[in-house]
């Protein structure tokens, strides 16, 4: 097409450009994205030398486990390096989940400064975060949420009703 | 001279108008500024965001490295507007985003040996927003509009279901301009307020705490229902003030002590734009947008160079509590130039800082990001970016994509 034949749109007339300056784009675009990964990292501020024990052991009594005393209840353990939400899905059986939500590592524990701790759903046996919303199965399983969420990580947990007491298996057993 | 010859007509001057702003009159802030453009003149809900008017639809339609009839698809080739039918009562528009990038953060797993390994997120293929708007125009002075966000749950047959805290799956207002005062309007409905400067990024950290850097407080689509007066008597000036019950503002910040649900919510919002040459735009200005026990500042300063770039400085001020329990101070520079009207190169830095009652600093998070927005062809950009998130606990650097298929 000639200049003269190209509509009068003033200015934005050299809009229209040649399909040399679209692949000259698009190659810049998709040139920047390996630059770009080569650049990437992941790293964590929080490391502890504080060794993990294989199990640790909790009691309702306990400081900051009073959540658990209904059903329904959650609260924070935590066992060295390793925090664990305790969740009372019934009376005589408590689950254990990951502090932090997949999606965004978000706090799910009924700590002092958290405006959104996990709620359990004692109908559908899910837990939700409030924060965004992701919904996980009592095995941890992602059940719904917003999209590309991982599964929860969930600890086994042994508990003794009539005594209040309680073990979560950290590290698999041998 | 007939009526559908006046309406063509007036069509054809607003279309010119349009193609006679800078091409980048895309009104994001940053191409406001590039524009010397109110947000109103692009958006139909005034305040940015969302649904073009014809002249925001116009200002993109040739904007693209290249054009469909040179692919040979005549059929998706330019428009002359986006208004339905002869009468041009209704327009329509949508955006569609793909981002591929990494949600959450690092995560230190503990292995079976009791050691822990940093896991970097799996990068994704996130469907960001599927948005489809509306808008109609019974008379000269009144304009309806109404759009709805498509999430995760609609495909589960849930109409409504938000994915995010304080999120609205719909808004819909109605706008009167109030002729007897020139400049003047009112909307009401169900709407964002005008808070700050709307980016379409919701990433950025000026509404967020640096506890929680990925949530703002005013995440993407938020909407409450009330009111709004807008009072632009010279190009220059903007004053808005609102009355809104806190329905998701309250979802949002998730501390019924700090605001209750339903509770009154205000908003103040005053922007001076002063052109201060021919080529060279500004603005400044601040909002407060309050309920109950929660305090929201924003603080924006511009300076754009027209067809060119922007340079804006922006602050957050988030106070919670009536005796200030935590407060946030984040900050925000960002960069923008545009050397081809197809290209547009963008970077920001920005901190977050969260304090107690005390002033003593709880948590601080850092991010930058530099990127491109590429329209390889009108109403379609790619846009690739490099993001650095440094919080206490972890940092992430990533690059992420965005696919922008817009109308």
């Amino acid at each position: 097409m000639s200049e003269k034949q190209k509509p009068a749109f003033g200015p934005c007339t050299s809009l229209i450009l040649s399909r040399r300056k679209f692949l000259g784009g698009s190659a810049l675009a998709l040139a920047s994205v390996p630059l770009m990964s080569a650049c990437e990292f992941a790293e964590t501020y929080n490391n502890t030398d504080e060794p993990v024990e294989s199990e640790a052991e909790f009691a309702l009594t306990d400081e900051g486990l009073a959540g658990l005393a209904e059903v329904g209840g959650t609260a924070l353990l935590v066992a060295g390096p390793v925090e664990i939400l305790l969740v009372r899905d019934a009376e005589d059986s408590v689950l254990g989940f990951d502090r932090r939500c997949p999606h965004a590592q978000l706090d799910m524990a009924p700590v002092d400064g958290n405006a959104l701790p996990a709620v359990w759903d004692k109908e559908a046996r899910t837990l939700k975060c409030q924060w965004h919303a992701s919904v996980f199965g009592d095995d941890g399983d992602f059940v719904e949420g917003p999209p590309g969420v991982a599964d929860l990580k969930r600890y086994e947990v042994t508990f003794d009703a009539a005594n209040g007491t309680g073990v979560v298996q950290i590290l698999p057993t041998a | 001279m007939t009526r559908r010859s006046l309406e063509r007509a007036a069509t054809a001057m607003l279309l010119g108008l349009a193609l006679l702003l800078p091409a980048t009159a895309m009104a994001t802030p940053k191409m406001s500024l590039t524009a010397g453009t109110p947000c109103s003149a692009c958006h139909i809900n005034g305040s940015g965001g969302g649904g073009r008017t014809e002249i925001g639809w116009g200002s993109m339609a040739l904007v693209g490295a290249t054009q469909y009839e040179n692919l040979g698809l005549e059929s998706l080739s330019y428009q002359e507007t986006n208004l339905i039918g002869e009468e041009g009562y209704v327009s329509i528009g949508a955006d569609v985003r793909l981002q591929v990038a990494k949600l959450g953060a690092p995560t230190d797993v503990l292995q079976e040996d009791g050691t822990f390994e940093t896991i970097s997120p799996q990068r994704r293929v996130i469907p960001m927003q599927i948005q489809p708007y509306i808008g109609v125009y019974p008379t000269d002075w009144l304009t309806l509009y109404g759009t709805y966000a498509v999430g995760p749950a609609t495909f589960q047959g849930k109409l409504c279901d938000p994915t995010y805290a304080g999120q609205s799956c719909f808004a819909a207002l109605a706008k009167a301009k109030i002729k007897p005062v020139r400049g003047l309007s009112v909307k009401a409905g169900h709407f964002r307020p005008h808070i700050g400067n709307r980016h379409d990024d919701h990433t950025i950290m000026l509404n967020s705490s640096a506890l929680t850097p990925r949530n703002s407080a005013i995440p993407p689509n938020y909407a409450d229902p009330g009111a709004e007066v807008h009072y632009g008597p010279v190009p220059w000036l903007t004053i808005d003030a609102g009355g809104f019950l806190a329905r998701n503002l309250a979802e949002s910040v998730g501390n019924p002590d700090l605001v209750k649900e339903n509770a009154p919510a205000g908003l103040a919002r005053v922007a001076f734009q002063p052109r201060l040459t021919d080529n060279i735009t500004s603005w400044i200005g601040a909002s407060v947008f309050m309920s109950g026990d929660y305090r929201l500042e924003n603080y924006f300063l511009g300076l754009g160079l027209l067809e060119w770039g922007a340079l804006m400085v922006e602050a957050g001020h988030g106070v919670r509590g009536a005796d200030v329990d935590q407060s946030d101070l984040n900050l925000m520079a960002m960069l923008s130039v545009t050397p081809l009207e197809w290209l547009t190169v963008n970077g920001r830095v920005e901190q977050a800082t969260t304090t107690d009652t005390n002033g003593n600093q709880v948590a601080q998070t850092q991010a930058a990001v530099v990127g491109l927005e590429f329209f390889p062809l009108p109403y379609i950009e790619i846009r690739p970016e490099y993001r650095v998130l440094l919080a206490d606990d972890y940092g992430l650097g990533q690059y992420t994509v965005q696919l922008h298929l817009f109308y």
